[in-house]
């Protein structure tokens, strides 16, 4: 049985300096707008008041997110001419002699990874670098990453030497999609669940 | 942006296809209803001109799908996934209703068709546009766009189906009869679209309210109930109805796509 590739996140590591994002842009050659991989800013918080004292408490985080090449892909299910297909591994992949562009696949996706290039016509998004993948490479992310806070690997071996951690605000339920992907939450996250965060650089990962 | 661009047709798409599933599922009653055999020139109480109107519509409708994809010289690959994807199975009903209900206006027009072969038609198309309508909502029914996720979806594309349709139809009655227009027949579809005023007018109370649509819902309500009294002509109070619906539906699709930025990534 072929391995199923999955990746790790170490949101205590990520300094948010989006050089995984870069690294992405760079070895794809990826038009503007298209983000393979987004660093997104989770931010929230703020001061309180207890009497004449103000307490400070806002927090801020980041999350690096590709295509999390999930189990129960909700765009492969979507997807009207299945131009968006699993491969063995796991690594779902677009299919550009079958895509038409109709962008379904963008709202199926909780986790933002088919991205549009407007000039093609077309869905592209994270293809977990398969061709270095093959060629026993590490993707260009976890390459680029200063702070080691990316890693690839089989879900089994990650997740033996990480644990598996429950996912929390800005993500969705993995119930919904089984995402291959592992993240080592940050200090803050749990207060980002309770619902007063928000993607402070919206205007950067969306079109 | 990109994104607003992008739902804007699919506003349009939506929109001119429920209208062509109402409207003809009203004409199509309308003519099964009809005490005049199909072989006379006074049968039923729409012209041939009415269902044509209808196709044309569909034929709109589906311009709109077929120009908002990036790439559609594939377009007709969308049948691909009828397995999983409830997307391909509305490009499959929309398709089968197009050509059901053309069928039915050609053989209208034709007249000379003996039963029951135009009736087994018009049954088949009307069957597939409600699996249309029905096929739209679970497109939207995404369990990963919570926002969409609701059985308000399901109900608003069925509302507005049945509150363009039956405006629409009762208005060309009303039209085209004149003052031999069938009252109980204008007083079933005009039944019909004020419980549709009243669904549309609840979700106001569950969405952030817009002004406009509350508005124009109220008017075409107003209009609708003042046709349905029988005060003067039902004519043009059904079409300035059906516009104000219209205007209000637009509104609020324009507002249900607009939701699919909801979500934090």
């Amino acid at each position: 049985m072929a391995p199923r590739y999955a990746f790790f996140f170490d949101a205590a590591a990520c300094s948010g300096c989006k050089a995984c994002q870069a690294a992405c842009k760079d070895a794809h050659a990826l038009p503007a707008g298209v983000l393979w991989r987004r660093v997104y800013e989770v931010v929230g918080g703020g001061w309180t008041r207890d009497g004449d004292a103000w307490t400070p408490g806002a927090f801020a985080f980041n999350v690096s997110m590709a295509c999390n090449h999930c189990e129960r892909p909700a765009c492969v299910e979507a997807c009207p001419t299945r131009a968006l297909r699993p491969r063995a591994d796991g690594i779902v992949l677009v299919d550009p002699a079958a895509c038409i562009g109709c962008r379904y696949c963008e709202w199926a996706c909780p986790y933002g990874a088919p991205q549009y290039d407007a000039v093609a016509g077309q869905m592209t998004k994270c293809t977990f670098c398969a061709d270095r993948i093959d060629q026993g490479m590490p993707p260009a992310c976890v390459a680029a990453c200063p702070m080691r806070a990316l890693e690839f690997g089989t879900r089994e071996d990650l997740e033996a030497r990480h644990g598996a951690a429950a996912a929390s605000w800005p993500l969705p339920d993995s119930a919904l999609t089984a995402p291959a992907l592992l993240i080592a939450p940050h200090r803050d996250a749990r207060r980002a669940s309770t619902g007063t965060a928000v993607i402070g650089n919206r205007e950067e990962v969306r079109r | 942006m990109t994104r607003p661009r992008h739902e804007r047709p699919l506003v349009a798409f939506t929109l001119l296809l429920q209208l062509a599933v109402g409207a003809f599922l009203a004409a199509a009653a309308l003519d099964l209803s009809s005490a005049v055999p199909a072989g006379d020139d006074r049968f039923g109480f729409l012209s041939n001109a009415a269902f044509i109107a209808i196709v044309a519509t569909t034929a709109a409708g589906l311009a709109f799908a077929f120009l908002h994809l990036g790439a559609p010289a594939h377009a007709w690959r969308s049948l691909a996934n009828l397995r999983r994807s409830w997307l391909s199975r509305e490009v499959l009903f929309a398709a089968s209703f197009t050509a059901l209900a053309a069928a039915f206006t050609g053989l209208r027009i034709a007249r000379a068709v003996p039963p029951p072969l135009p009736s087994i038609v018009a049954a088949a198309a009307a069957i597939c546009g409600v699996a249309l309508v029905y096929s739209m909502a679970r497109v939207y029914r995404l369990r990963t766009m919570p926002v969409w996720d609701t059985p308000l979806t399901t109900l608003s594309f069925f509302s507005a189906t049945c509150l363009m349709g039956s405006l629409a139809a009762g208005a060309a009655v009303a039209l085209w009869a004149g003052d031999s227009a069938p009252a109980a027949h204008v007083g079933v579809l005009t039944a019909v679209a004020t419980g549709c005023f009243v669904f549309e007018l609840g979700l106001e109370a569950i969405a952030p309210p817009r002004a406009m649509r509350l508005l124009l819902l109220g008017l075409g309500a107003a209009l609708t109930v003042w046709a349905m009294l029988g005060v003067g002509p039902p004519g043009p109070s059904l079409t300035a109805a059906f516009a104000a619906a219209t205007a209000a539906l637009v509104v609020g699709r324009g507002r249900f796509f607009r939701l699919s930025g909801s979500r934090p990534l």
